[in-house]
């Protein structure tokens, strides 16, 4: 297995009127390709800091990120462009879905943006996937929440990253909804994907294999885990 | 879908606003539309009635040959006369097709209205080939011809008597001219005697319209005329021009009007996206974090406001012309002398350049907000609200 992502000393400071805010403070941290992180921690902790550096959308201050063997550090706006664009996929707690699209169309919405062909069959299939196909050509408004936040989970994978990044994304779903996402995840661990997700869910974090705590924007303890399956 | 069809369903999540500022885009690509074919069509009616009109030259007592031309042509009195001796001179002239004389007088009515009394000869009908008249030409001294806006203003028929307080005199209505679109329109014919008795001008006249046999000879002619006592002369290119600076002042106002029209509904456009554009800030920080890049977020805003204009400029231009004849009217009135014939007809080209610059005030005014939402970090994304 290779290093798909190494944090070097990071930092990540916030100025809140006078004070410094230590968000991230000389976090170091190396995720393998193909692994299942968790990321848990009280709020405020940095969660979603590490996780905003890590998806190349934040910059930190200090120290040093490589991504799939790219110096993120180093790399200028349009580098960040397509290091998010090909490399990462995003979901979050809000599904922002564009609401005049349809669960197809906004599946698509990535490859507007890439090289990435404009196909429908591969959204399709994307949809079937994450069980919606009957979906396809729904807009935002007739879905569930847990419906939205698989047609984002099917977006986020419509451009084949690496990464599969998921902050709080059952933050906004009741248990059953959630169980679904859960579900989706394993899936596309199972094949291979490299998935970090920030979250207050204990049994999200059960399903990790990796678990990773944060204290004050710092790892106060990371430990490998046996997976929690449900059959 | 591309980036273009995700401006337009940008736009109709917002349909109200949309179509408010779409109708302001509209409104001002109309009166661009109109004020652009009212430049061209106005000279090009002018000329058309010049070239219709009989009429190559004027004479008359008036010094200042451009106020004779002002007064002749929209109504009102030269306070010198000319001697109605001078019109056989000038009639018998070589070269001198027609000699028409004219007595011009004005009436203040009770309501402050004025009315314009032509006193013509028959051979007036000479300069006037384009006249349509209901009924007869003069039929006796008492006879009276109505242009059409004076017999409908009047409510007069052929046949009708009108009576004149002002003159205390009476006329019966011999004929009505067909409505010219011209200022003719407005005027009462007399014969010229009963004119001249009636405003008590035995002898004299107002100006002569002269027609020439042959274009040619027309410095010759003018020169020759103005030999005689008293007697200067406007040439058509002097009366034509005449009008123009008449005409140059209303085009002003009318310019500064599309000017506030077309500034006010831009900053309108503008308003309205950027309006959109902080709306959906977040959005566009998900777009960066999915792999746009900030010219894809530009274009996406460029193509809304884009859309935008166009529509509204479509729909302005045929808005434009479905009110021609209405705006045709309007101007007809509110001009200081107005020729016949429609101002504004369907020209390709005038449709094309108005729907082309509301595009371009609409990529014009997507700059803006488009640099505004272009900025837009990923960050905004995750940006607590
Ligand atoms: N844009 C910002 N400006 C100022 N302070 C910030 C900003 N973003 C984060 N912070 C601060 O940095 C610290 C870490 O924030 P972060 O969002 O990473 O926490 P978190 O662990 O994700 O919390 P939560 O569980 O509530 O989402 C917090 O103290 C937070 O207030
Ligand atoms: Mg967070």
């Amino acid at each position: 297995m290779s290093d798909l992502i190494t944090l070097n000393k990071v930092n990540k400071t916030y100025r809140r009127g006078r004070e410094q805010v230590h968000a991230l403070d000389g976090v170091d941290l190396t995720i393998q390709q193909g692994e299942f992180v968790a990321v848990v921690g009280p709020s405020g902790s940095g969660k979603s800091t590490l996780l905003n550096i890590v998806g190349a959308m934040d910059q930190a201050n200090t120290g040093k990120v490589t991504i799939a063997n790219q110096d993120v550090t180093a790399l200028n706006e349009k580098g960040l462009t397509h290091l998010r664009a090909d490399t990462i996929g995003f979901v979050f707690q809000q599904f922002f879905l564009q609401p005049t699209l349809t669960a197809r169309e906004n599946v698509l919405l990535p490859t507007l943006f890439t090289r990435q062909k404009y196909l429908e069959s591969r959204a399709d299939e994307l949809l079937a996937r994450v069980g919606l196909a009957e979906r396809a050509d729904h807009l935002p408004d007739e879905l569930s929440g847990g419906e939205m936040q698989r047609v984002a989970i099917a977006r986020a994978l419509i451009n084949q990253p690496k990464i599969l990044l998921a902050d709080e994304p059952t933050g906004n779903l009741d248990s059953h909804n959630a169980e679904a996402i859960y579900g989706q995840l394993d899936e596309l661990h199972d094949e291979g994907l490299t998935i970090i997700v920030v979250t207050h869910s204990e049994e999200l974090a059960l399903r990790a294999e990796r678990r990773i705590h944060l204290l004050d924007g710092r790892i106060s303890d990371d430990k490998t885990q046996g997976k929690t399956r449900v059959a | 879908m591309n980036l273009l069809t995700l401006s337009l369903k940008n736009l109709q999540r917002r349909k109200l606003r949309t179509s408010l500022s779409m109708a302001g885009v509209a409104i001002a690509t109309a009166a661009l539309f109109s004020l652009l074919s009212f430049n061209t069509g106005f000279d090009r009616a002018l000329q058309e009635e010049m070239a219709n009109s009989g009429i190559h030259m004027m004479a008359s007592t008036e010094g200042c040959p451009l106020e004779a031309a002002s007064l002749a042509l929209h109504g009102g009195e030269i306070p010198k006369f000319l001697d109605a001796r001078r019109l056989p001179e000038i009639s018998d002239m070589p070269g001198i097709r027609t000699a028409a004389g004219m007595l011009i007088f004005s009436l203040i009515e009770d309501e402050g209205k004025a009315i314009f009394f032509y006193g013509v000869g028959d051979n007036y009908r000479d300069l006037k080939p384009h006249w349509k008249i209901r009924g007869d030409w003069f039929t006796g001294p008492d006879s009276i011809i109505l242009g059409a806006e004076a017999a409908r203003v009047e409510k007069r028929e052929v046949g009708d008597k009108v009576y004149f307080p002002g003159i205390d005199a009476e006329f019966t209505i011999s004929g009505i001219v067909e409505r010219t679109g011209s200022e003719d329109d407005g005027f009462f014919f007399l014969p010229l005697d009963t004119a001249q008795k009636v405003f008590k001008k035995q002898g004299k006249l107002t100006a002569v319209g002269i027609s020439l046999a042959n274009v040619e000879e027309f410095e010759q002619v003018k020169g020759k005329i103005e030999t005689l006592p008293d007697v200067y002369v406007v040439t058509k290119d002097q009366i034509m021009q005449q009008i123009s600076s008449l005409t140059g002042s209303s085009k002003t106002l009318m310019a500064a009007v599309l000017v506030v029209a077309l500034v006010v509904s831009f900053l309108g456009v503008i308003n309205t996206v950027l309006m959109s554009v902080f709306e959906m800030l977040r959005e566009f920080g998900y777009m960066r974090c999915i792999g746009a890049s900030p010219g894809h977020i530009f274009r996406i805003v460029l193509f809304e406001t884009l859309l935008l204009c166009l529509a509204g400029g479509v729909i302005g231009a045929i808005f434009g012309m479905a009110f021609a004849s209405v705006t045709d009217q309007w101007l007809h009135n509110l001009l200081p002398y107005a020729p016949a014939g429609r101002f504004i007809l369907f020209d390709p080209l005038i449709i094309a350049a108005s729907i082309l610059f509301a595009a371009l005030a609409g990529v014009l005014a997507g700059i803006i907000p488009g640099l505004k939402a272009a900025h837009a970090s990923p960050m905004e994304a995750v940006r607590n609200v």
